[in-house]
């Protein structure tokens, strides 16, 4: 399987992914980072605080970038994936 | 060799007589190898024997829904992580390897003989897998109430104390070969999230962990991060 860095930038600075990880291929890399994006975000968001100005470079095993994934549209595609509200009665 | 080992582990928790040892050492089991991943026993598995872990490390854990897995627990060089089978007829969770890992399988046969002879041997290993539980309440207690860098403070100090009873640590150093992933599986994070956290404890110079090898370079400052209190390992040494 191909190997994978995900690197984070974050208001934290920049994270190096030291060691990597085997995905079947590019899109389930990407969704590694979207989902690591999303645990990111809820463990600031149970302390208080929350940034959506970070990213998670997606690069191949030669750690070159291939997708950048950032967390605002990680948190947009959660909003716009949103089952609608149920009429609201009066 | 086996008998040893599983002396060695038996008495972390307590003690036993010049016989009782005497009748541990000469339990005798099968030795192999195991590779990565490569299951020793699976969920729904009906063993006949326990294992003992000669080197390497073994890891519990169930597979979920979302394709990963939640690991419960970790065993090192000496740990028998499923003396429970000997009174449960079926498995409920897999064992396998983190690394290349030989085990010794102990028949159910010879442990129940040497129970029934030795009730203080019997006693120990009832008392080995009251331990088993309790660290499991304490994994639960500490992935559901704990941030991320206070949870992997938690599971180093406990690796740390372990190897540390079981004569394995080299001062405040462990062996610990496992990846990120399994990390991730044990902590109930992501991939992503064990990186980030990982250098976050980093950055406060109490531990280090890199290529399998645990360091831990301030121990109170570690367990203070962690609330590690390791008295749920009952342990005597």
């Amino acid at each position: 399987m191909p190997h994978y860095f995900l690197d984070i930038r974050n208001g934290n600075g920049f994270t190096a992914d030291l060691e990597g990880q085997d995905q079947a291929g590019l899109a389930e890399a990407v969704a590694a980072a979207r989902t690591g994006a999303r645990s990111l975000m809820a463990a600031d968001l149970a302390e208080g605080h929350l940034d959506t100005s970070g990213s998670i470079d997606v690069c191949d095993s030669e750690h070159v970038l291939l997708v950048t994934v950032t967390f605002a549209e990680v948190l947009a595609a959660a909003t716009l994936n949103h089952p609608p509200s149920p009429p609201t009665a009066r | 060799m086996i008998g040893e080992a599983l002396l060695h582990h038996l008495t972390t928790f307590g003690t036993l007589g010049p016989d009782d040892a005497a009748a541990v050492l000469a339990i005798d089991g099968e030795v192999r190898s195991y590779g990565r991943d490569c299951d020793i026993i699976r969920s729904g598995d009906r063993p006949t024997y326990s294992v003992l872990a000669l080197d390497g490390l073994l890891i519990r854990y169930s597979p979920r829904a979302d394709g990963g897995r939640q690991v419960y627990g970790m065993y090192f060089p000496t740990d028998a992580p499923c003396l429970e089978t000997l009174h449960t007829d079926i498995m409920d969770h897999n064992l396998t390897p983190a690394v290349e890992t030989r085990v010794a399988l102990i028949p159910h046969a010879v442990l129940y003989e040497t129970m029934d002879r030795f009730p203080r041997v019997l006693s120990l290993i009832w008392r080995q897998t009251l331990v088993q539980a309790s660290m499991f309440r304490a994994w639960l207690m500490r992935n559901s109430s704990q941030p991320a860098h206070a949870a992997m403070a938690h599971l180093f100090c406990e690796c740390l104390r372990r190897t540390q009873a079981a004569g394995l640590a080299r001062g405040n150093v462990c062996d610990l070969p496992v990846t990120q992933e399994v990390l991730a599986d044990a902590l109930g994070i992501s991939l992503v999230h064990v990186n980030r956290t990982l250098q976050i404890l980093r950055q406060t110079g109490a531990v280090s962990f890199r290529s399998g090898v645990l360091e831990v370079h301030d121990p109170a400052q570690l367990a203070g991060i962690a609330d590690f209190d390791p008295h749920y390992l009952h342990l005597h040494r």
